[in-house]
Formats: structure tokens, sequence, C-alpha cells
């Protein structure tokens, strides 16, 4: 084989796998593209609902969330899409601030989902709550000693804390809100406090949180409750639980999934209608049933088992918030040496 | 493109960002960067040399097996066996519980310090040293380590006097690759949440949205990748040590006592690396597949293996074209500089890859919007890549050059025996 050979057939190879794999079906008219961030299993019975009730169609795409937004910019007013589906205030946000969405203030929306949970100029709207609050061993902590995020910084915490690592985003929102709440020099102190209290390096994952917790590395620390859901379906007994922070002051600390149409939508109407459809009563439902997390609108009652953990007051901040402080947030982590 | 790209990243200075990360994050950054690559570096050339040494110098029960079976860890992701090995030892593992309850020790977090990192990285790198010093032991001429038996020198002596200096171009390859991976690793450190010079190039990126700062970042990995190459060719100096003598015969008999204690260790690393990370795979999967399995995990593994198999083809290919001028004698300075420019991708995080692709089409811009999707796409097939074609290229060129020594070998027949043929036409 020479060399012209061998180049040919490198490059026909590199254009069959390339074609192969960005084969995104052609959507017909009236039908509702989403791109998605949230895993096919959590998504696909909420369309399938929609296409039942309304009859309109919805592809989609799932995929990382970080990827898809680049590929919303580098797509321009060329984008199937109509609709961005992501975790976190924070990406969200960033995804707003790049111009990728649209401004949609339907009434529907304005009365099915609390204004904290949307975006002020209504570019992206809050769909499903996750609170991240303090879980403790029920073997070695008196509830009655806890009370806020800011105290897990305090002395009497000392070698007694797990924390996740400030690498992921759900700590990242948490640090500006905490910023928000308290003002950057307070949260510079309540952050390096926390990281005198580690009784180890902070964790990859939630679960490890609270499987440190569990083997007695560690008495408190801070998770999404949807985790805790998971570990508690698992293992009923674990002597784990869920405390609600700062009830007496600013609320615990909420975060959401959520969704935008779209800047380039070529079907603007009905991304706003599943927009729409998925803050309704029906639909948040299905959603809170899902993932073990809060539905957004207020009107709707959580899941039996989330219900038993108990109700609590929300940080009102507006979660716009979460983006627009995210990096000083992490500028603040890396210099108070939270990794 | 990539490399171009974020070298011109200095044209577009960000000063306060660049400011935070000099001062707060580099000087630790670059400290913990280094402590691993010495560590990684230290341990799998060890490792990786002596393992080879004892499969192909040495006869001792189970050896066949487990030359091959010492192969297997390149089969396993690195984040993979990381996640494993936490699962299992960290202070909730079962290993540790099981020390703490049983055997009363203390309990402790294997995520601090870097002992257990590296560690990692050793078990999952060492077969990339094991495997090229391996082929070069076997190229090795046995009668030279007879010759060293003869003259009464130790099997010790013999390994560092004769084998270790033959096979040390092979170990600083199989060296060169391994630093690489370590400095492009993003799974491992973001597990056992070391910090790299690679987390700070996402934080940059990710988390200040600094295109230009990640990419300065990444010239200065770009900058270390060079003078790991430099310092690989520097090792290899102007040695080219090869041999077509192959025999299976093995200089030394290791039975008794000693033999099995060998065969022990060689089985506890394969235990280590492969066996046990397997097993508790397994089981985990075990656990999860009730409730996690279903037909989207078809297309997963059938859109994974035309990823695999078309990525190694195009590699193959590839990297044939690459390594074939290589041997050519009247190489010119520039097709060889390309060619070490090509392998340079390798030690690019894919990251990098991505900010320097990226960035650089979007200077570009207004080209047609289905082809930057697909270039995304490749962005994908990029890092895997990289990775065979450097493999492929140091594997090649061993190949290659075993292959000319035999034909010059040849060649160097043919005129002899056109002269005697010329002298019998006169007489």
């Amino acid at each position: 084989m020479n060399v012209k050979t061998l180049i040919s057939s490198a490059v026909i190879f590199s254009v069959l796998t390339v074609s192969s794999v960005t084969a995104v079906q052609a959507a017909s008219d009236d039908s509702v593209t989403v791109y998605s961030s949230r895993k096919e299993h959590l998504i696909k019975p909420l369309f399938e609902a929609f296409t039942k009730d309304t009859g309109i169609k919805v592809d989609y795409l799932t995929g990382k969330g970080g990827a898809l937004i680049e590929r919303l910019k580098l797509e321009g007013d060329n984008t199937q899409a109509d609709m961005f589906m992501t975790v976190d205030a924070g990406n969200l946000w960033y995804t707003g601030s790049q111009g990728l969405f649209q401004s949609v203030q339907t009434e529907t929306l304005k009365s099915n989902i609390p204004a904290h949970l949307r975006d002020p100029n209504g570019l992206w709207t809050g769909l499903s709550v996750r609170a991240r609050t303090i879980v403790y061993s029920t073997e070695r902590v008196d509830p009655a000693d806890l009370s806020t995020y800011a105290d897990l910084s305090t002395d009497k915490w000392k070698g007694k804390l797990c924390l996740r690592t400030s690498k992921k985003i759900y700590t990242k929102s948490l640090a500006a809100s905490v910023i928000y709440n308290h003002g950057e020099d307070k949260a510079g102190d309540i952050i390096s406090g926390w990281v005198d209290n580690l009784a180890a390096t902070p964790n990859a994952k939630d679960s490890h949180v609270m499987n440190a917790i569990l083997a007695g590395q560690c008495d408190v620390g801070l998770v999404n409750t949807y985790y805790y859901g998971r570990l508690i379906a698992k293992n009923p007994n674990a002597p784990l639980k869920l405390f609600w922070a700062n009830q007496d002051t600013t609320g615990v600390h909420v975060n959401v999934s959520g969704a935008g149409v779209t800047k380039h939508a070529s079907n603007a109407a009905g991304a706003t209608k599943l927009l729409e459809y998925l803050s309704s009563a029906k639909a948040q439902a299905i959603y809170g049933s899902l993932n073990k997390e809060y539905p957004a609108n207020q009107n709707v009652a959580s899941d039996d088992v989330v219900s038993a953990w108990g109700s609590f007051k929300q940080d009102k901040m507006n979660l716009s918030q979460a983006g627009i402080l995210q990096a000083d947030a992490v500028k603040l982590m890396q210099l108070k040496g939270y990794r | 493109m990539p490399i171009f790209v974020v070298a011109l990243s200095w044209l577009l200075p960000e000063h306060e960002l660049w400011a935070h990360f000099s001062e707060n994050l580099l000087p630790s950054l670059v400290s913990s960067t280094a402590v691993l690559l010495v560590g990684v570096g230290i341990g799998v050339t060890l490792l990786g040399t002596i393992l080879a040494y004892l499969v192909v110098m040495v006869e001792f029960p189970g050896r066949k097996w487990l030359e091959w079976a010492l192969f297997l860890p390149f089969a396993i992701p690195a984040y993979v066996l990381a996640f494993v090995y936490l699962g299992v030892f960290d202070y909730s593992g079962y290993a540790q519980v099981w020390m703490r309850e049983v055997l009363g020790l203390p309990g402790f977090d294997i995520r601090s310090g870097s002992w257990a990192i590296i560690l990692t990285f050793v078990l999952v790198f060492y077969p990339y040293v094991y495997m090229m010093t391996r082929a070069s032991f076997k190229r090795q001429k046995i009668n030279m380590i007879e010759a060293g038996k003869l003259l009464g020198a130790s099997p010790i002596k013999v390994f560092f006097k004769i084998s270790l200096p033959l096979a040390r171009p092979a170990a600083a390859a199989g060296l060169l690759v391994t630093l690489m991976e370590t400095l492009a690793d993003f799974g491992v450190v973001g597990l056992f949440n070391y910090d790299t010079f690679t987390t700070a190039i996402y934080s940059a990126w990710g988390d200040y949205r600094s295109v230009e700062v990640a990419a300065q970042l990444a010239s200065l990995l770009v900058l270390v990748a060079f003078f790991l190459i430099y310092f690989e060719k520097k090792a290899r100096g102007q040695a080219k040590y090869y041999s077509a003598d192959v025999s299976n015969k093995k200089p030394y008999q290791a039975s008794g006592v000693v033999g099995w204690l060998i065969s022990l260790f060689v089985l506890g690393v394969f235990m280590l690396s492969f066996a046990m990370p397997m097993l508790q795979l397994v089981a985990w999967g075990w656990e999860s597949v009730g409730e996690e399995w279903s037909a989207k995990y078809f297309d997963l593994i059938s859109s994974t293996s035309v990823l695999t198999v078309s990525a190694a083809l195009i590699t193959v290919a590839i990297a044939t074209v690459l390594a074939l001028p290589g041997r050519c004698k009247q190489n010119s300075i520039w097709l060889s500089s390309v060619i070490r420019m090509a392998t340079l991708g390798y030690a690019l995080p894919g990251s990098v890859m991505a900010v320097g692709l990226l960035y650089g089409i979007n200077q570009i811009s207004e080209i047609n919007i289905h082809l930057v999707v697909r270039v995304l796409t490749i962005l994908f097939l990029d890092r895997l890549l990289c990775y065979y074609l450097l493999m492929c290229l140091v594997l090649w060129q061993l190949l290659i050059a075993q292959l000319m020594h035999r034909l010059s070998k040849l060649s160097r027949c043919i005129p002899k025996v056109r002269v005697y043929w010329a002298h019998h036409d006169y007489v």
C-alpha cells in the first residue's frame, strides 16, 4: 500500500465516521427540538406526556451542558434547537448572558413559578428545585447544635466537616449565595472556617460525603437532598438525617434545573407551549417523582418520600445571582484554599 | 493548529485574571504537578522495567500467562481504576473499614498527600514501560548476558550493567507516554481532588470563561511537553540498540522459594492493577444491573465500537504515514519537525485541544456551520487519535528499525556476491 492510498483511506474513514456520528435527525415543522443536559430518563416521560396531550412531537438531543452551550453558540441562527434545558442556575444564567435565550414572560409561567426561580428578564425558567442543606450523623450529632451554613465554620465543628469539591457547580452556586447573603469579606471568613474544619480532602461527589459520615470520618456535611434520597432508598436504616439550614435567617440554599426558549428557535411558539406545560401541575408532579426533587410550582405537592423530610423555607435570592456571582465565588474559594 | 492558536493567545493578555492565577494558584500547582510527574515517572520506570526483565529473563512459576496478563490493565481507563481504588481503599471503603475494625489501625484519608494518587497512576500506566522494555529485553542478545554470567557477574549486576543500559531507550519512550498521560489527565485528579496544571486550565475556561488565559496556561503545558520530548530524545541519545536474535531460552531459572516469591510479586501487581478492580466492577455492575440495564446500552455499545474501530484504523493509517519517513536517511529537518509536532498533540489535554480548535474556528468564522459541528465531533475523537498515534509511532519506529537492520545486513552481502561473480568472469 503506498502513501497516497493510505492517506486517502484515512480521509475516507474519518469522513464516514464523522458523518455517522453527527447525523441529527431532521425535525418536522411543527415539532419542538430540545437540547438537554438532563439525562434522557428524566425528560422522556415529560415529553411523552406533552405529545400525548397536545399532539406536538418533541425531538431531543442529550449531551454535556458545556458542550451543548458551545454548540448553540457555533450553530447561531442555523440551530435546530427551539429549547435548551440544563441544570444549575449558573449554567442557565451563562446561557442567557451569551444571548442564546429569548425572553418569554407569559402569565402562565408567572403564576406557576415563583419569581426567584425565574430569570428577571424572562430568559429562563426554573422547573425543578433541588435544596442543598446539612446532612448529619444521627449517632454523633445533636440536631440542636445545628443552625446555619455559617455555623459550620465555627470551632465546634473542627475536624468534623466533610464537603464536596469546590470544582462542582452546586458548591459554586452555594458559595455565590453565601457571598450574596453575607458580603464578600464575611463570606471569605466562612469559607476559611469550613476549610479549617474539614476532616478530609473535599470529596468528588455528594454520595462520597455521606459515605464518609457513615464511616465515621466526619459528622456533618452539605449535600443536595436527592442524593440523600437515593442513599436512603438503598439503605433505609442509614443513621443519617437532613437538617434544614438557615431556617431562622435566609432559608435553605436552593438551585434549579430549568429551560429557556432559544434565541434562534424556528418554533418559538411550540417551545413556549412546552415550557408552560412543564410548569403545569401535571408535569410538575412527574418532575417530583422522577428524581426526588421539589416541584418549582408551589401549588404542587412533593413526592411522598420527599415530603417525609419535612417542609422548609427557601432562600429567596433570585437565582440569576448564582450566575452573576459565580466567578467571584470561585475566586474566593481558590483564595481560601477550598479545593 | 491548537498549539499555534494557544501560542497566539499571549497577544491578548487579561492582566487581572492572569495575576490571580500566577500569584495565588500557579506556585502550588507547579509544585504539585512536579511531585506527581516525578513520583509517577520513578514508579512506572521501576515497576515496568522490573516486571519486563523478570518475564523475559527469568523462568518462574506462572511466567507464561503472567507475561500476557500484565498487559491487561491497558483495558481499564485510568479514572475507572481510580474510582475503584477510592471505593475500596478510602476511609469508607471496606479495606479500610476492615483495617480499623479488625486490625484496630487508625483510619486515614488516602486523598490527602500525593502517594495514593501516584500509586494509582503507576498501576494504570506501568504497562507502557512494561510493553516497551519487554520488547527491548526480548531483542537483547542472549550471548551478551551469558558472557556476563561467565565473567562472574551476579544477576543484579548483569541487569544494571548490561540489560538496563540496552533497554534505556525503550524505557524512556514508555516513560514519555506515561508522563504525558499524567499531565493531560483530568479524571483521576478530579476523583482524588488533586490540583494540577490541567485543573487551572479548566478553571480559567469553565469558571472565568476566559479562553485567553486558558490558552496561555495551556501554552505553558505545551512547553513542558516539548521539554519531555527533548528529554526522551536525550535519554535515547544516538543509541539505537537492536538485535534480530530472538531466543526463547531464559538466561535465569528461578526455582524454589525465590521462584515463588517472584511469582507472588508479579501476581500481586496483576491482582492489584487488573483482577481486583475487574471483580469489583463486576460486583458493582451486578448490584445495579436490574435497575439500570435497558436497551439504550446496546446503542451505547454499538456507537462505542464504531468509534473505537474507526479511530484505530485511522490512527494506524496516519501513524504509518508519519513513521515511514522517519526511517529514510535523507530526512529533511522540516519533515522530521512536522512529524514531531504531529505527535505533540498527545501532550495536550482535551481542554487545550478544544480551546485551540474552537477558538481558532471562531476567528476564521463564516465556515459552513455543518463543517463546524463536524469538527466539534472530531474533538471527541481527537484525544483517542493522539493516544494511539504516539503509541503506534513508537512501535512502528521500533519495528521498522528491526526491518531496516535486517535489510541492511542483506544488502551488505549483495556487493560481495557481485564481486565474487565478477571475479569469476575474468577467470
